[in-house]
């Protein structure tokens, strides 16, 4: 069985839920804790992924991550290469459609937390900041666990994006999901069957733990 | 100007509430009155945890709220200790963890644990001790930060009489010792009589005498009436 694409896809998996779970925490502390003006259309902005197809994801991508794009020219600049068909590529796309994921649950758990908390810190001088360390992080943890193993996940299975922001390079874009794609185009039944093995184990695994979590955070 | 002056006014659905009143530096006001008289809604005002419609409220010469000067301090900067009904405590941390999350001094809190009798069970979360152990972890929380002024709502509400005795004796003692300014919320006349320098009798947001005389009436009782009179240290706050 070729595993370098099972290896591809674990890596892309681990460091978009790293990247994710950083950028998804205060962006949902600060949607779910406080009010402010325009909080609705940003919230669904974020939530956009969820709603689109995947292709269309993938599409807006690749002009945003293209050379002549307002973020793929300023990298280009910086770094000297393109954002197109690397992993650091992919890495964005998929960071970019498994957002909500990470959002959604991390936004539950923290407005499930008793209100009293947060005004208690406040009351004790806790600023902001503080208060989403010392409070809101350790009771949510739950929470955040079931976030980060739903973007592993979809992550995990993520191809439209993928193939439009990543195409299909070895060793570099050509993750399982694609590489499963491509099997069965050319027939390669058995190599196709192999691959979608390895997933079966492991996503349920991973759901079984997101269920546990979700009931010990509702009791 | 020492103390604490409040001039509010908030409407909340059908309740209009209206209150002006004064506690003297170092001194214990009690707001009583019925449920839904808006007393908690009062002191969370004065702990800036809601925002009054109008009025203004100053605490020795800083002004906490203002309306018509636009200033409204945070709760942080407001600097009181809050004990909130149901003593809400970080369920993540242990009781000695959550007295000292906010301490200036940890040194102030292992004597302050040593005052209420908490050291034997410093290291249990608050969900592994009685409704008396967190009150009175709640009580080492808020003054471990060295407040100015004290608000406590209903704070032995949920306790049985021979706990919510001793701790009442308890928080007097350290009070005194300390010349906090308290505001008290309970709907307990026995209590805020006990408890109490200024009684403040709340009906219906508004300041009501004439409740607390009926009451004290009804219940009793011309011993607590004439205690009400002759508490040497006992006014009313109009």
């Amino acid at each position: 069985m070729e595993l370098l694409p099972l290896y591809l896809s674990a890596k892309l998996a681990l460091i978009t839920t790293l990247v994710l779970i950083v950028i998804a925490a205060p962006l949902a502390y600060v949607l779910a804790c406080f009010t402010w003006p325009g909080k609705t259309f940003v919230d669904a902005l974020i939530n956009l992924p969820i709603a689109l197809p995947p292709t269309v994801i993938g599409f807006y991508l690749l002009c945003l991550l293209g050379p002549r794009g307002p973020f793929g020219a300023p990298w280009e600049t910086l770094f000297g290469a393109s954002l197109l068909f690397t992993f650091t590529g992919i890495v964005l796309a998929c960071a970019t459609y498994s957002l909500p994921f990470a959002i959604q649950p991390i936004k539950a758990a923290f407005e499930k937390l008793d209100p009293r908390l947060l005004e208690s810190a406040s009351v004790l001088g806790l600023s902001p900041l503080a208060t989403f360390f010392r409070v809101v992080l350790p009771n949510s943890k739950s929470g955040i666990a079931a976030a980060a193993i739903l973007v592993f996940l979809h992550s995990l299975g993520a191809f439209g994006v993928i193939l439009m922001v990543g195409g299909s390079i070895p060793g570099e874009t050509r993750v399982a999901s694609i590489a499963i794609y491509e099997a069965v185009e050319s027939f390669q039944y058995e190599k196709a069957w192999l691959l979608s093995l390895a997933f079966l184990p492991v996503s349920y695994f991973f759901l079984l733990i997101v269920n546990r979590l979700t009931r010990r955070e509702a009791s | 100007m020492k103390g604490l002056h409040v001039r509010l006014s908030r409407r909340l659905g059908k309740l209009e509430i209206d209150v002006a009143f004064s506690c003297p530096e170092g001194s214990t006001l009690a707001l009583i009155g019925p449920s839904g008289a808006g007393k908690t809604t009062i002191i969370r005002m004065v702990a800036g945890l809601e925002r009054p419609d109008d009025g203004t409220i100053l605490f020795n010469g800083e002004t906490f709220f203002d309306q018509p000067r636009g200033i409204c301090l945070s709760t942080r900067k407001r600097r009181l200790g809050y004990v909130f009904q149901d003593y809400t405590l970080f369920p993540h941390l242990s009781l000695f963890g959550n007295a000292a999350f906010a301490a200036k001094d940890r040194r102030e809190v292992e004597d302050l644990f040593r005052f209420f009798g908490l050291n034997p069970m410093r290291n249990r979360r608050p969900g592994q001790v009685s409704g008396g152990e967190r009150q009175r972890c709640a009580i080492c929380q808020a003054m471990a930060t060295r407040p100015r002024l004290l608000l406590l709502d209903e704070p032995f509400s949920a306790l049985d009489v021979v706990t919510r005795r001793k701790l009442r004796d308890e928080l007097k003692k350290i009070k005194e010792e300390r010349r906090l300014s308290v505001l008290y919320v309970t709907h307990d006349i026995t209590e805020a009589l006990y408890m109490a320098d200024v009684i403040l009798p709340v009906v219906n947001g508004k300041i009501d005498r004439d409740w607390l005389e009926s009451i004290t009436r009804s219940t009793g009782s011309r011993d607590l009436l004439q205690k009400a009179v002759r508490e040497p240290k006992l006014s009313l706050a109009f």
